[in-house]
């Protein structure tokens, strides 16, 4: 054992501490497995006090760390620092407190984020935030990269969810931030969500809680092309209505949907579906469900299928779930892009990406939140080859660059991390960026958390 | 995958390591996997497993003491391919690794041992025969209660494992052949395993009698081996080889099915043609592997006769992990115990989730193996049924031995074949 592994040891135990190089190889990427640095060492913390303990060691000896949560980030945000320690949080999985009445609870970041809501099922609660990793994503990394899902259309994102954090600064001081009943004035739990792990280590949150809803009702249509598709995506909007979801999957999605163990039963032949979803009370769904209807029909839609019951819903959506890691058939590597476009220009931007993917031979699932304008093409290449990877890489910053062209933003939900760190100049003006590394420099000074993500470094 | 072409993939490396290449680290199976959910470390994970076994492949990383642990702290339950949305043939990534390891780490001593056990022992079925003789003569003179207050540690805990050693005439194979009343509407071969023929030897005249009640013709091939699968989870490829031949070979071919009551062979005798692919036998193997059914598969698709009696019982049922996970076998058991008079099913809050016994590892991982157990037990109690049913030997032996060594009502343990043959024994209602 080093130095560090002797001096980590005695401030967590043994059993919290991970230095064998074979072990520390599995945390060298989180889900985008692109990017590739191994740690010095992991930490498994289980307490508030035990993070800051460990990051007063670390910022005494000016050693980088970088938090996880359960590793399923798609934009590299885990993915740990040369020279640094990854902080896993993964055993900080504890409900602390929850209050029904107030529709609030106290989390450490470890819990997953569907076991909460499978905890306050009996409550009649729920957390609303539903990334397709929620089986497994932890709700310290929902707010790192302020996840959304398909339901967040209408339900809102993390930000929207998160009411108070307890976050812990490299200097190992300890911060609560918000509570209960949210911040009063300047919200600086707000500032942590999304931050990426580069403002100190969120090690608790105060998570808002929704009622469920009463009923469901989710309807899947297939369309021609995915023209028609975002068209009646855009009549949808019109028309007034909030679906609490909006699903597009193309035909490659449909095709490798069908062939896996979340066959859906989404028709081959389309060439797009639309999955929407309406929740509330039951008779305020029959108006709305049947002016969506009505607007996929208006645009073409081949066919229209209501889930017939409960089993069936899940199935619908287990399908669109497993897209991402669906696609791992089609290659050993899958880079699963995160951009957003204004809903109007969902049709053009969908068609331009797969121009983007077909002029270089890649094969590349489409999906999209469309109520969010939220695309998510699935680069599928084989890392082994280096050209495949280049190119994958190369499509990947030019599909990023129409959602800027056309007026949109380079992450929806999936975050900066490293993948779309070199873009952020792009998007931001250089005075954004200055503001973005001062903000980043008043919590952390010395430069120790997760440096190197979201915030470019150094002046373009 | 059809109308798909997987590009990229050189066809010369092993099919394990192509297995690997289809995990695109996505993570989904981490929250499934028992070790995980114990320990929160990505070694012991699924994913982290993969990615080691990958890096073992591509000269990443080198066999050791190191890499050796997580591979063998994996419960082999594959929970994680009922989750995997690519796909990963997980089981064949970890028995390649363990292969790869075990061919270049020096054994321990406890692997040494755990390979005489299996090669010496349980897949001889004369010497296996022995040994429960012998086992059942301990008993029998009161030995057993003697040698009871002189065990410890292990030991001790082995012996809480055994059940009480049937009676002889349980422990023999059925009759070679048995014919139904009337025509046959199938003819079946009763596959009876190892230890499930010494310990369970009732559940094969259960199944047998089922067979014959639904019209069945079975034959009982009575020299038969060992299926080979705890040879090949331990990385032990060739002996798991050999006894799949030699059952190959035992067979006759001449039956629409080969029956097995005992989720864990079944496992086994399905991959049968894998296990061959590329050699001269890979033909057979695989018509034999298309035959292999559950018994409970093969009464619901016969359609299940309702039974004279009643059995009062309230029932939880525990899904054996290489039933559900391996073979997607979930709704047939249930439907068995669904369709005698007075059960009642009951389900607990994770019934998917490995016991912990998952072969011998309850042996040879006692830590872990007792943690699931503890889990489990607290689950399967807490629904308030009166037994379990579950159709693997070894979890039948481990959920037993679980509720006998932690406070709480005592509850039986069945498999699911038991109780509807009870409830066609005779006309009367029993418990």
């Amino acid at each position: 054992m080093d130095a560090l592994a002797e001096d980590l040891a005695a401030l967590v135990n043994r059993e919290s501490l991970l230095t064998e190089p074979d072990y520390l190889m599995t945390y060298e990427c989180d889900s985008l497995s692109f990017f590739k640095q191994r740690p010095r060492a992991v930490v498994l913390p289980r307490t508030t006090e035990e993070v800051s303990r460990i990051l007063a060691y670390l910022s005494r000896k000016g050693i980088p760390f970088t938090a996880r949560g359960s590793g399923t980030g798609l934009s590299g945000g885990a993915t740990p620092v040369e020279g640094g320690v990854v902080i896993s949080l993964a055993r900080m999985d504890r409900i602390l407190e929850v209050h029904p009445r107030d529709r609030c609870a106290l989390v450490q970041a470890g819990v997953v984020n569907t076991a909460l809501s499978k905890a306050l099922e009996p409550l009649g609660l729920h957390f609303a935030p539903d990334p397709a990793s929620q089986p497994v994503c932890s709700l310290g990394g929902n707010v790192g990269e302020n996840a959304g899902g398909p339901h967040c259309f209408k339900h809102g994102m993390t930000l929207n969810h998160t009411l108070g954090l307890t976050l812990v600064l490299p200097g190992g001081e300890v911060l609560h931030l918000g509570g209960p009943c949210g911040e009063p004035d300047l919200d600086l739990a707000g500032l942590v969500v999304a931050s990426e792990g580069t403002l100190g280590i969120v090690t608790e949150i105060w998570v808002r809680l929704t009622p469920n809803p009463e009923t469901f009702r989710t309807l899947l249509a297939s369309f021609r092309s995915l023209e028609d598709c975002s068209r009646a995506v855009s009549r949808i909007v019109r028309a007034g209505i909030v679906p609490s979801a909006m699903e597009i999957l193309d035909k490659k999605s449909i095709e490798i949907v069908e062939a896996s163990v979340n066959k859906a039963g989404y028709p081959l032949e389309a060439g797009a579906v639309l999955l929407v979803e309406l929740d509330g009370r039951p008779e305020e769904m029959e108006r709305p469900l049947s002016a969506v209807e009505e607007a996929c029909r208006k645009e073409g839609a081949l066919e229209v299928e209501f889930a017939k019951d409960p089993e069936h819903r899940m199935k619908l959506w287990k399908g669109r779930k497993g897209v991402y890691g669906t696609a791992g058939r089609l290659a050993p590597d899958v880079y699963v892009m995160d951009g957003v476009v204004p809903r109007n220009r969902l049709a053009e931007a969908l068609h331009r990406i797969q121009e983007v993917t077909d002029s270089r031979g890649l094969v590349c699932p489409n999906i999209a939140h469309a109520g969010d304008g939220n695309v998510h093409p699935t680069i599928c290449y084989d890392g082994r080859d280096p050209e495949q990877a280049q190119k994958a890489e190369e499509a990947g910053r030019e599909i990023l660059r129409i959602c800027l062209e056309l007026g949109g933003t380079i992450t929806g939900e999936h975050g900066v991390g490293l993948e779309k760190l070199s873009l952020m100049p792009e998007m931001f003006p250089p005075g954004s960026l200055r503001v973005m590394r001062r903000v980043k420099a008043v919590f952390d000074p010395a430069g120790l958390a997760n440096p190197g993500k979201l915030i470019p470094l150094e002046e373009p | 995958m059809p109308g798909v072409e997987k590009r990229g993939v050189p066809r010369d490396l092993p099919a394990w390591f192509q297995q690997s290449l289809d995990c695109v680290h996505c993570g989904l199976c981490l929250l499934q996997c028992p070790t995980y959910q114990l320990f929160k470390v990505e070694p012991d994970s699924p994913r982290g497993r993969i990615y080691l076994a990958r890096a073992l492949a591509e000269g990443g990383t080198a066999p050791s003491v190191v890499l050796k642990e997580p591979l063998e702290h994996c419960l082999d339950c594959r929970a994680c391919e009922s989750v995997c949305p690519s796909g990963v043939g997980y089981h064949l990534v970890l028995e390649g690794a363990r292969e790869t390891v075990a061919g270049q780490v020096p054994p321990r001593f406890k692997d040494r041992l755990k390979l005489f056990f299996l090669d010496a022992i349980l897949t001889r079925p004369r010497v296996l025969r022995l040994a429960f003789d012998l086992l059942a003569f301990w008993e029998r003179t009161g030995l057993r209660k003697l040698t009871r207050l002189f065990l410890f540690g292990g030991l001790k805990r082995m012996e809480s494992l055994l059940p009480p050693i049937p009676p002889k005439k349980e422990r023999r194979l059925p009759p070679p052949r048995s014919a139904p009343g009337g025509k046959p509407r199938a003819r079946a071969a009763l596959f009876t395993g190892c230890v499930m023929t010494e310990l369970f030897g009732r559940v094969h005249y259960d199944t047998l009698r089922l067979l014959l009640l639904h019209g069945v013709e079975v034959v009982v091939p009575q020299t038969q081996f060992c299926c080979g699968a705890l040879s090949l989870h331990a990385g032990s490829r060739e002996r798991a080889m050999e006894l799949a031949r030699l059952n190959i070979e035992a067979f006759p071919r001449n039956v629409d099915w080969i029956v097995f009551d005992s989720a864990g062979c079944g496992a086994m005798l399905k991959e049968y043609g894998r296990l061959f692919e590329g050699t001269p036998l890979e033909a057979e193997a695989k018509a034999f592997a298309s035959k292999a059914r559950d018994v409970t598969e093969v009464l619901v698709e016969l359609g299940i006769e309702t039974p004279p009696g009643r059995v009062e019982l309230k029932v939880v049922y525990d899904d054996p992990c290489h039933l559900c996970h391996a073979q997607g076998i979930r709704s047939q058991p249930r439907k068995i115990l669904e369709s005698v008079p007075g059960v009642e099913l009951v389900e607990s809050a994770d019934p998917e989730r490995c016991c912990g016994a998952a072969g011998i590892y309850n042996i040879v991982q006692p830590e872990i193996s007792e943690r699931l157990l503890d889990k489990k037990v607290e689950e399967v109690r807490a629904t308030g049924a009166d037994a379990v049913a579950t159709g693997n030997p070894g979890c039948m032996l481990q959920i037993r031995y679980g509720l006998a060594t932690r406070e709480g009502k005592p509850m039986e343990v069945f498999h699911p074949v038991e109780i509807l043959a009870r409830a066609f024994e005779d006309g009367r209602t029993r418990r």
